[in-house]
């Protein structure tokens, strides 16, 4: 439970980062350094430059990725593991579920109930 | 506890600065721009081959760019046109910035890939791109 409410709050503060990148410089300039980091960043990095054919130029982003990459990461659960979408996946149909069901009941309360005659 | 909200909402105000490069006609994305000498894109597609790999700041107007993320924009200046993409993909144009004047600081690279002609023979195709790290962006529209 307490898992699934930590995931909830990165995906929220993901979401919220994501919708607002374009809002600041912060996320696009921000780097952090891939010795912190899951190896497979540094060589999606390196992939990434080689695939751009910046491998002899930014010479001083050759060991750091961009932020957004860990926040896009992060919101879709790759960061995780490749396995983490279906955690995320049952996550969503939860909320859906308890979002349906919760409009369902605060219907069932605001409908007029029939007042039954007390019988003598 | 309604302090520490405060705070937060005033963080992310003031942290918010509107993508603003103290320009106010324009939008910076990516790394500052240091580069200070325009090339113009005739003069980089003039010397394709020494120029590959060097960093420039040039200039043109966006014609096209990449309705599902703007992960890319082809740029426009006379008749030459080039394609941009940024940095690691560590940001993004605007989807709805066609028509804007931009100045991008980046690096020229070539890239090579295989295609087939019209008889079916496999051939190396080569295009030449920019890599932007930084790239400025009017506010307003150019006719």
């Amino acid at each position: 439970m307490i898992m699934t409410s930590i995931i909830l709050i990165i995906i929220s503060i993901t979401g919220i980062v994501l919708i607002h990148e374009h809002d600041t410089h912060f996320f696009s300039r921000t780097r952090i350094t891939t010795s912190i980091l899951p190896p497979q960043y540094q060589y999606r990095l390196d992939t990434m430059r080689q695939a751009q054919g910046t491998t002899s130029s930014f010479q001083k982003d050759a060991n750091s990725v961009p932020l957004s990459w860990l926040m896009y990461d992060l919101h879709s659960g790759t960061f995780f593991g490749k396995w983490a979408w279906i955690y995320y996946d049952l996550i969503s149909v939860a909320l859906i579920l308890y979002s349906i069901s919760g409009i369902y009941l605060f219907i069932g309360i605001m409908k007029p109930k029939s007042i039954k005659k007390k019988e003598c | 506890m309604k302090y520490y909200f405060t705070l937060l909402i005033s963080v992310f105000i003031f942290g918010c600065n509107g993508g603003s490069s103290g320009d106010a006609s324009a939008d910076l994305f990516g790394d500052a721009i240091t580069f200070e000498n325009i090339t113009s894109l005739s003069n980089l597609l003039a010397s394709k081959d020494e120029n590959i790999g060097l960093e420039f700041l040039t200039e043109g107007i966006a014609i096209e760019i990449c309705q599902k993320k703007g992960c890319w924009m082809d740029i426009k200046d006379g008749e030459d046109v080039m394609t941009v993409r940024f940095k690691d993909y560590s940001f993004f144009m605007p989807k709805d910035g066609a028509g804007r004047k931009a100045t991008i600081q980046g690096v020229f690279t070539k890239e090579t890939y295989e295609d087939t002609d019209e008889q079916g023979n496999a051939i190396i195709q080569e295009y030449y791109q920019i890599i932007a790290s930084g790239v400025k962006l009017k506010k307003s529209l150019q006719n």
